[in-house]
């Protein structure tokens, strides 16, 4: 919010540590698309499937902003065609680019909506601990000042 | 003990007592009389200013008709607070707040997707045409469970038809698989078709 003490300026302006971070937009874009539905998943074990017909079966362990994940513990599937075999190879870290995505096979077992719902509200609340303006001390250290 | 310092004596002068150095000392058990009002009980009973002394205060009963009295208001309000928590729960069903798929959708509602959001709100199996590089490459037909203005969807019960590129649609070999549940990126969509039987098939396309 804003600080009446520096004339004006915004906490972010202020406050040395917060004007070295990038700064969060207020109503973050990803929350109107679909991404943060993958970036729910995360640890979750999916199989992606990119446009070449490649076939990823593994963890994933992060989802950007642009859909770029990255995964662990793979197993991945070369394309069948009738000519070409079918490779299968193992990984332990791979990082694909989101453009390359075509279907993200999700478990039957995971509501999606619940589960996107359950990490907005871990998110949010990580978030929250994080702003300065809300951020309390500990019960300790205010027994302390109040002395 | 000189009868002007001895406090029992009749000869006692409290004047000189007081400038005594080292102070005297004083009796232990004697209460303090704080005012001339509590000093009344000392003069002789012939004298109208003579009071005697009353019932002295029951401190410890009167502390104790007070806590009652808390505690039996602290009941009450107990259960008040118990009602009021069982009609509201009877009340308003718990609502799951949040529910963030349903609020992408709402976005869309009015435009040109708001055909998605109709198959969305209706809950009606859609037919999504795929893409390769140049040709269709199969169709994906399922429920809409989630989808946005990137046209990136989640079908449940999805069953996809795949055919074979450089090969037309009636000869060449189509594969069918099944997913429970499928996140599409909208990269791939070409066309989304509303699949009932219904006597108008809404259509949307993306180039």
């Amino acid at each position: 919010g804003i600080n009446a003490e520096y004339g004006g300026a915004t906490q972010h302006e202020t406050n040395p540590i917060l004007s070295q971070m990038p700064r969060r937009r207020k109503r973050s874009p990803s929350r109107l698309t679909l991404v943060v539905m993958l970036q729910s998943l995360a640890g979750i074990e999916v199989m992606i499937e990119l446009r070449n017909g490649t076939q990823l079966k593994g963890i994933i362990e992060y989802v950007d902003r642009g859909m770029n994940v990255h995964m662990l513990d793979l197993e991945v599937r070369t394309p069948q065609h009738k000519d070409t075999e079918q490779h299968v190879t193992r990984f332990q870290n791979l990082f694909i680019s989101g453009r390359n995505i075509k279907y993200v096979q999700i478990p039957e077992k995971v509501d999606v909506g619940k589960t996107l719902d359950k990490y907005l509200e871990v998110s949010d609340k990580r978030g929250k601990m994080y702003q300065r303006s809300i951020r309390k001390a500990p019960v300790k250290e205010r027994a302390i000042k109040n002395e | 003990m000189d009868p002007q310092l001895d406090f029992l004596s009749e000869h006692f002068d409290p004047a000189l007592a007081l400038k005594q150095q080292p102070p005297l000392a004083t009796p232990v058990k004697v209460k303090p009389l704080d005012n001339l009002n509590k000093c009344r009980f000392l003069l002789p009973p012939s004298d109208p200013n003579h009071k005697s002394l009353g019932k002295p205060k029951e401190n410890q009963s009167s502390m104790g008709k007070k806590k009652e009295e808390w505690e039996i208001k602290k009941e009450e309000i107990d259960k008040k607070r118990a009602e009021m928590i069982i009609a509201i729960q009877q009340r308003a069903p718990v609502v799951d707040y949040r529910n963030v798929l349903e609020k992408i959708a709402n976005r869309h509602a009015v435009g040109p997707l708001s055909v998605l959001h109709r198959c969305f709100v209706s809950k009606s199996r859609i037919r999504v045409w795929i893409r390769s590089i140049k040709a269709i490459k199969g169709i994906l037909v399922g429920f809409l469970r989630a989808f946005d203005r990137h046209m990136n969807l989640v079908l449940l019960d999805v069953d996809e038809e795949v055919w074979e590129s450089n090969v037309s649609e009636e000869m060449s070999q189509k594969k069918h698989r099944h997913f429970n549940q499928l996140f599409v990126k909208g990269d791939s969509v070409v066309m989304i078709k509303q699949d009932d039987s219904s006597t108008a098939s809404t259509t949307t396309t993306t180039s």
